[in-house]
């Protein structure tokens, strides 16, 4: 039972379970990939159409292989995971230091090659961009780093469509698709209200606005990604979900690493450039 | 579907002009048209990112997409046979991640 929502917690998800129990670490690091993994998949933006099973997945703390071949699923975060993994010799892309420096950021982040994370875009990217791709490998000697707010603002096309006649949508996609932190006013069953602040654009340049209150999801049913929450608290938040509560670190740590990003975008975006769209 | 992805629409929604339903590898999906230079018809197809129909999309370069992205979506599983598979399968991982935490 959960005794703040009053609800039924769901069993630990009936996956397969051929190989050998994960150790601690990777378990820790693979329920926090459901968590922010689980807002957009619900959606059906991103990842293996079994958004279910990631929220189980995610509220039940439980890992296994079936959580892991959920995780390869995600096409667009994997390969960061990879790269950061291998470049940091940690091994295992769903260990929580990988998995918290490509959401959140964090000094992990320091000991990765720039020439490798540039390889990796070549080989990813480069085809699909076209003519964009110059736009694009202007980031990493930027200072952009391999993290969820590097894709959402250096390869996803939504910055460049911000030049458009309707740029409150862009805006919108990039603000619920960054991830970004509020702190919790209240929580009353399967929400909550936050403050935040949200993504801004003035026509020249990405920033953050005034502090503003919200409501985001929390759980459906009881079943939720965070941990309980209470009034104060810090928390994360992707789309309309609260993915987390976030620790000083943490919470230090996403503001620098999402500024740094907009910082190296907003460098991009002063001048002309194409829209990135990737087709 | 987190670098875009074909869809073909097959039902507008007179109620909310910039939404309409489309067909995405067979699920059903509502996504905004606002984005849009131009009106778009049952049956076309659209570039899906987000939530969002990015450009149109003529068959042949529709059906391109499906077939990278069905390169990319199903066969994971046969990549590594015989385990090897997770990262906890891989005894190397663990030695190098408990040295990274001393």
């Amino acid at each position: 039972m959960n005794p703040e929502s009053g609800s039924v917690q769901l069993a630990i998800p009936s996956k397969p379970t051929a190989s050998p129990d994960p150790p601690a670490w990777a378990g820790d690091g693979a329920t926090m990939f459901a968590r922010y993994a689980y807002p957009p998949n619900e959606l059906g933006y991103c990842g293996p159409d079994d958004h279910k099973s990631l929220l189980e997945y995610a509220n039940a703390g439980m890992v296994d292989p079936g959580l892991a071949q959920l995780a390869r699923g995600f096409s667009g975060a994997w390969p960061y995971l990879e790269l950061i993994a291998h470049e940091t010799k940690i091994g295992s892309p769903l260990d929580r230091r990988v998995v918290e420096a490509y959401w959140l950021g964090s000094s992990l982040l320091s000991r990765i090659d720039m020439t490798s994370f540039g390889n990796s875009l070549i080989d990813r990217f480069k085809t699909r961009v076209g003519q964009s791709w110059g736009y694009l490998a202007e980031a990493i000697p930027a200072g952009a780093l391999p993290t969820h707010s590097f894709h959402v603002f250096g390869i996803y096309p939504w910055v460049g469509l911000l030049r458009g006649e309707r740029s409150e949508h862009p805006l919108h996609v990039l603000d619920r698709c960054r991830i970004r932190w509020g702190k919790v006013l209240s929580v009353d069953g399967d929400r909550a209200e936050v403050i935040s602040q949200p993504l801004t654009w003035d026509g020249t340049s990405l920033g953050l606005g005034e502090y503003r209150s919200e409501t985001v999801t929390r759980g459906i049913g009881g079943i939720g990604l965070a941990a309980q929450l209470a009034p104060g608290d810090y928390v994360s938040l992707h789309w309309d979900w609260v993915c987390d509560r976030l620790s000083r670190r943490q919470l230090v740590n996403l503001r620098r690493y999402s500024m740094l990003e907009l910082d190296v975008t907003n460098r991009r975006v002063s001048r002309p450039a194409a829209a990135v769209v990737l087709s | 579907m987190c670098l875009g992805i074909a869809g073909q629409v097959v039902a507008m929604d007179a109620a909310h002009p910039d939404l309409v339903s489309v067909d995405v590898q067979g699920v059903n999906r509502d996504i905004n048209i606002g984005l849009l230079p131009e009106p778009i018809a049952v049956g076309d197809w659209v570039l899906i990112h987000l939530g969002f129909a990015l450009q149109t999309m003529t068959p042949e370069e529709a059906a391109d997409s499906v077939d990278v992205l069905l390169d990319i979506g199903p066969g994971e599983e046969d990549d590594v046979p015989g385990g090897q598979r997770y990262p906890w399968d891989r005894e190397e991982s663990v030695a190098t991640a408990a040295e990274a935490e001393r």
